[in-house]
């Protein structure tokens, strides 16, 4: 999880709290101190513009876009969909096809047999069936819009949407003439620009499991950090610990449990590579962080820190004295 | 605290890393999302790169029916063109381009009656050789709505002397769905044509150019876009062409040029089509159309584009198959006649780490019947094969 810095310098400071996407919210803008109804309105407009994302892309809400395609699953039928969603979906496609199928937005459906809320799972002779649903191959796309081949299937956006949410509320932010602001949702933080004195804005990583140490702080000036993993979220089975990323070729958890932190130049890119990071298992999580080649901390299941951006990393102990 | 101190002085900032292949295609897609079309606006290249071309231009020899004396090889043209272009600093860039074209074969020296009454070329002799040496440097500032730039180009060959200077600006709407762009450009052009095979008759004169652009391009839709331009161009001085025996042409030449374009992405396909139109007219009584049509297909690291072109012009007022010496200007160059071309390629790079390969084939051919206007045919019509191969490399 990460958290957004104490912020100690002179110009007005307008923050804005609330909830969306399931998840807790924040903003903070450093402002010329005759700006702040400017401020308050840009908070107000991104809030709204969060929430029509999530009422459009919520697989919770039974009028979203996204439950009316699923409630279309194999009927042959079409949903139109804006260019918007059309793109997001192009994109989830190219990262389907990076990450092998590791990625899948038809996953969702497995966790009928998961509960990680409840810590519990239910009858997993039922995963070879569910598998059958799951498939991007599956989902099919023309000009009239998309339609879910087979029925039973579900499409879920939630792994792209808040990401995408966020870099969205940090653009209003920089066409609304706010060029030093933070947004945190749910731990996936934007920077648009500096701290208004140029220094960059600090952000914590936090210890997963004693989330009120912090075991990284970075700096952000026009990027983004996002974070995959979640260590309240888990099954045990057999005294084996499985996170709640959800292998869409056998149905099963991924059980390297680990939290895997990314910066990128947009949270939509970094919280993608931090996703399927935690969908893989082992050395094959490193390579793929590798190839990724953007800066990366991984936090195993027993706190240890690895990746460009762990405190003990050999890279760290080189430049800036 | 000692952990927090360490953690902050390492932290990187993502905006000096480089991308990777797989970043690269996250973010083309991310691109085409409508809350990155600002952050995605202008900026300087990430890269320095630096590039090696080599094309070979051949033109096919004057068909015998055609020829009455000279040399029938005609034109072969070498170009090796070596490039850079580096980023410096947040907001500007710099690229050199240094060009070398080495050229030999015989061209039309003019028209006359073959024995049987039809036109024929006479060519000009033996084999001629020449060097050409372009050098160009453009520096280019990028701000948050777009970017501008200044290029400097000096050619020289034996008989041929160029500096030309290009001024031009581009800049996007608010919700960038916009670009406009505009550009104004001057070249002196000095001709001190060579005794050799043929006899020419001046020693030095000047050429003045001058040019100004203005287009825009319009976002349709988050895979489609268009763009329209208009271009005109106004030049002076010694215009006739001091290598054939016959050519007269006005001092003063000004030119107008209105193009444009579309382009289609087809996600599914990881295809796109290209449509492009150029219309031209011209107060030596020439116009002309061009349209060209291209698909784009990408394959992983690996990209195939076919495309088709189509030409038509109309004659110069002053052209004729037989330069008509009794006018005050006159010209028998194939180049003023009606005519109508075809042109078929297949351009494709391929694309491995941070080098891109590239690789180009296309054929022209050009005749008077497939022209959309009247006129009578000039017989030194030329066909040519081009190729091209070339490599990249981008690195920090």
């Amino acid at each position: 999880m990460a958290l957004a810095g104490a912020l100690t310098s002179q110009p007005s400071i307008t923050e804005h709290a609330f909830r969306v996407m399931g998840g807790p919210a924040r903003i903070v803008i450093e402002h010329p101190s005759d700006q702040t109804s400017g401020a308050r309105a840009a908070c107000q407009r991104a809030e709204t513009l969060l929430q029509a994302l999530e009422a459009r892309f919520s697989r919770y809400r039974s009028d979203s876009l996204i439950s009316q395609i699923n409630r279309l699953a194999g009927t042959g039928e079409w949903t139109c969909i804006d260019e918007e969603t059309r793109a997001l979906l192009q994109f989830c496609e190219r990262l389907w096809e990076q990450s092998q199928g590791l990625f899948d937005p038809t996953a969702g459906i497995l966790r009928q047999v998961w509960d990680f809320s409840q810590g519990r799972h239910g009858d997993i002779t039922k995963l070879p069936n569910l598998c059958a649903k799951v498939g991007w191959s599956k989902v099919l796309q023309s000009d009239q819009g998309i339609a879910l081949s087979h029925a039973g299937m579900e499409l879920d956006l939630g792994g792209v949407v808040k990401e995408y949410g966020a870099d969205k509320a940090a653009q209003s932010f920089r066409e609304a003439g706010f060029n030093h602001a933070l947004i945190e949702l749910a731990g996936d933080i934007v920077a648009v620009g500096s701290k208004t004195s140029g220094a960059p804005w600090l952000v914590g990583i936090s210890n997963p499991s004693a989330p009120s140490e912090t075991l990284v702080s970075l700096e952000l000036n026009n990027s983004a950090v996002a974070t995959s993993g979640d260590y309240q979220r888990y099954i045990e089975i057999d005294g084996q610990r499985y996170s709640h990323f959800l292998n869409p070729h056998t149905g099963w958890p991924v059980n390297e449990a680990a939290s895997v932190s990314i910066i990128s130049d947009s949270c939509l890119t970094a919280g993608a590579v931090a996703t399927v990071a935690c969908l893989h298992s082992g050395e094959d999580a490193t390579t793929w962080l590798n190839d990724a080649g953007l800066p990366w901390l991984s936090i195993g299941q027993t706190g240890e820190c690895t990746g460009p951006l762990a405190p003990a990393h050999p890279a760290n102990d080189i430049d800036r004295n | 605290m000692a952990v927090i101190e360490r953690g902050v002085k390492n932290a990187r900032s993502a905006s000096t890393i480089k991308q990777s292949p797989l970043v690269r295609t996250l973010g083309a897609a991310v691109a085409a999302l409508p809350a990155y079309q600002n952050t995605y606006a202008d900026a300087p290249p990430e890269f320095t790169e630096v590039g090696l071309r080599y094309s070979h231009y051949s033109e096919d020899s004057l068909s015998e029916d055609k020829f009455i004396a000279g040399a029938r090889g005609r034109y072969d043209i070498d170009v090796t063109q070596l490039w850079i272009e580096a980023p410096i600093g947040s907001n500007w860039s710099i690229a050199v381009d240094v060009q070398n074209d080495s050229m030999s074969g015989a061209s039309p020296w003019f028209v006359g009656t073959q024995v049987d009454g039809q036109p024929g070329v006479i060519m000009s002799g033996a084999s001629i050789y020449d060097n050409r040496v372009e050098v160009g440097a453009t520096t280019r500032y990028f701000w948050a709505d777009g970017n501008a730039g200044f290029n400097v180009t000096h050619s020289k060959e034996d008989d041929y002397e160029a500096l030309a200077l290009a001024f031009d600006v581009a800049w996007n709407s608010s919700d960038n769905s916009r670009t406009w762009s505009a550009s104004a450009s001057t070249s002196n052009d000095r001709v001190e044509p060579v005794n050799g095979n043929i006899p020419v008759f001046i020693d030095q004169e000047d050429i003045d150019t001058a040019s100004i652009y203005f287009g825009v391009s319009q976002i349709l839709s988050s895979t489609a876009i268009v763009r329209i331009g208009l271009g005109y161009t106004f030049s002076e001085g010694y215009l006739s062409d001091p290598y054939k025996l016959f050519d007269a042409r006005p001092d003063e030449h000004s030119r107008t040029a209105l193009s444009g374009g579309y382009r289609k992405f087809f996600p599914e396909a990881q295809g796109a089509l290209q449509i492009d139109y150029r219309y031209y007219s011209d107060d030596w009584g020439t116009d002309s159309h061009t349209a060209e049509v291209a698909w784009h297909q990408s394959f992983d690291r690996f990209a195939l584009t076919p495309y088709l072109r189509y030409y038509s012009q109309r004659e110069a007022d002053f052209f004729s198959v037989i330069a008509d010496l009794e006018q005050d200007f006159y010209a028998d160059d194939f180049r003023l006649s009606s005519y109508g071309a075809i042109t078929v390629g297949l351009r494709s790079t391929v694309q491995i780490g941070d080098w891109q390969m590239e690789g180009q084939l296309e054929r022209y051919e050009s005749d008077n019947d497939w022209g959309l206007y009247d006129g009578e045919a000039a017989p030194a019509l030329v066909n040519f094969w081009r190729a091209t191969i070339g490599i990249s490399w981008r690195f920090d």
